[in-house]
């Protein structure tokens, strides 16, 4: 109890980050494809990185055309990916999106909605790529995994594409 | 219209984003000022303190990513840099105390050099029947201005020094912590951002930060080569307190525009005060800092300055002469860099918020035609 106590006393933990978040974020990094490969050290390490935020059902996490700083991890609740109003997809709690931000001063291709009270943390840009400049060797599997990542983005886009073509032409 | 406006007011942005921009502006100056006017007592430990931490974060960040504790790279890193300090100095010292007694024992006969030196210059003159000129006035003359120039610069740089000395104590200790916590007392600032603004705040910051470090690092590595070349060309021409001179040409260089017009004075006062003083040497002196200038225009600040400060000369001159005015020589020193990150963050915020007042009006036209009856 004592112990308890002084862990939970304000000059303890005032200038010390809350740590619940990181090992959650690192749980989901480990099943990510953008981490796949990583020691869970080196996971933990890029999770602790991250900046934590909360977002109400309804508001907007980013527009299409919006410079982005960087990805976007889903801790919890459900987003809708968007384009002119129209839904294109729904981004589950685990799913990592926006990933096209950490691509050098890439635009955000959609609206991101949070359909309901989200939890989710930015990886962002700047973070990425002081850790690319410092491990190379590293750097080639991560960039390696986010090409990968975009890869299955163009692909699930040509199919929903193709499906829209198809759908156009029976009606 | 009416919609448009519904649509902004929920957006909160009912405003032009420039206008919008200016007031986010001013109301981060005001709170900036507000802040520097209540740590006035340690603002120079302050400003120090983060040039020192801009300097050495990036050799703190390698030791952080090969997996060393945060306290013990900050830690390791700042005990190296006070080693190298302490060295340079235990070797500089002597040399520089020596040259410097010597040009204080000399500088008591720059009247009668400088008088003796003119009186030759009256002959020549006189004999090819040029001109006359009165020694005695001239001296007396030049004297007096460079006493007033002298004393100005003196005072100005006595009291940044005196500041030093005074903040021997505190400057590493809030560099120690500035190197171990930084980035989280950053992180924590960055989460007080709404959420709209969350992403455009890191740009911005991101932006500055960039721009900030490469300055400085440009600046500190210009008041390098200008220092080493010269110092190397003093030497090669002969002139007395060659490293002592080269030294202050790199210091004052850090001055923009005004610095390397300041440093010609330096060296013209050792030749004039010379056991013997000759014109040549004083044009030798002259085209030394005039080379240096060169190299420095060429290839120094286009590859190492320019990029970082990409401000319009009348600004920088106006800014240095407005910041040497109301803050002295640190005022001279810092003003460039605060007024190109004034620009880069308000140019960032301009171009931020006039996206999402796009992204705003795009919004209120889409929900407009998807409740249109069909």
């Amino acid at each position: 109890m004592a112990e308890k106590a002084q862990t939970n006393a304000l000059w303890h933990n005032f200038f010390k980050p809350k740590d619940s978040w990181i090992e959650d974020t690192a749980k989901k990094c480990e099943e990510n494809l953008l981490f796949k490969g990583f020691s869970p050290t080196v996971i933990r390490w890029f999770a602790a990185k991250m900046h934590p935020r909360t977002y109400d059902a309804g508001e907007m996490i980013f527009h299409a055309g919006d410079e982005g700083a960087g990805a976007i991890l889903l801790r919890s609740g459900s987003i809708a990916i968007r384009n002119n109003g129209h839904d294109l997809a729904t981004i589950q709690a685990g799913d990592m999106f926006g990933e096209v931000a950490l691509v050098d001063g890439q635009a955000r291709t959609a609206d991101a909605v949070a359909m309901e009270s989200c939890e989710l943390v930015f990886l962002l840009r700047a973070d990425l790529n002081d850790w690319i400049n410092s491990h190379p060797k590293h750097a080639c599997i991560l960039l390696k995994n986010l090409g990968a990542m975009l890869a299955g983005r163009l692909l699930e886009s040509n199919k929903n594409l193709s499906k829209v073509i198809s759908e156009g032409a029976s009606k | 219209m009416i919609e448009r406006r519904r649509a902004d007011r929920r957006a909160g942005s009912s405003r032009h984003p420039v206008i919008l921009a200016a007031g986010v502006f001013s109301v981060g100056l005001l709170a900036v000022s507000f802040i520097l006017f209540i740590s006035k007592p340690v603002i120079f430990s302050l400003c120090v303190s983060l040039a020192l931490f801009a300097v050495l974060s990036p050799t703190v960040d390698y030791f952080l990513q090969r997996g060393w504790p945060t306290a013990k790279a900050a830690g390791s890193v700042m005990a190296l840099a006070t080693v190298g300090l302490i060295l340079v100095a235990a070797l500089l010292y002597p040399l520089l105390m020596v040259q410097v007694q010597q040009i204080s024992e000399q500088a008591s006969h720059l009247d009668q050099q400088l008088l003796l030196a003119l009186t030759h210059a009256n002959t020549w003159l006189v004999a090819h029947d040029i001109s006359s000129i009165n020694p005695q006035e001239l001296t007396d003359s030049i004297l007096k201005q460079i006493g007033e120039q002298a004393s100005s610069i003196i005072h100005s740089m006595g009291a940044f020094f005196s500041h030093i000395a005074a903040s021997l104590v505190l400057i590493p200790l809030v560099t120690f912590f500035l190197l171990c916590d930084f980035l989280m007392l950053r992180n924590q600032a960055m989460q007080l951002l709404p959420n709209r603004q969350f992403e455009l705040g890191w740009l911005i910051y991101n932006r500055a930060a960039t721009h900030l470090q490469n300055y400085i690092r440009g600046v500190l590595i210009q008041a390098m080569i200008m220092a080493t070349v010269t110092g190397v060309g003093f030497w090669v021409v002969d002139i007395d307190y060659a490293p002592l001179l080269g030294i202050m040409v790199g210091l004052l260089n850090i001055i923009p525009f005004f610095g390397i017009s300041l440093a010609k004075i330096p060296p013209i006062i050792v030749v004039l005060i010379s056991n013997e003083p000759s014109a040549l040497n004083v044009i030798l002196a002259i085209a030394v800092v005039l080379v240096a200038q060169a190299i420095d225009n060429g290839f120094v600040i286009p590859r190492i300055v320019a990029k970082a400060a990409s401000l319009h000369p009348l600004t920088v001159m106006l800014g240095v002469m407005l910041g040497g005015y109301y803050f002295g020589f640190f005022g001279l020193i810092l003003t460039t860099p605060v007024v190109f990150s004034v620009k880069v963050i308000f140019s960032e915020l301009v171009r931020g918020l006039r996206h999402q007042h796009l992204n705003v009006r795009m919004d209120a036209l889409i929900r407009q035609r998807n409740n249109k009856p069909t």
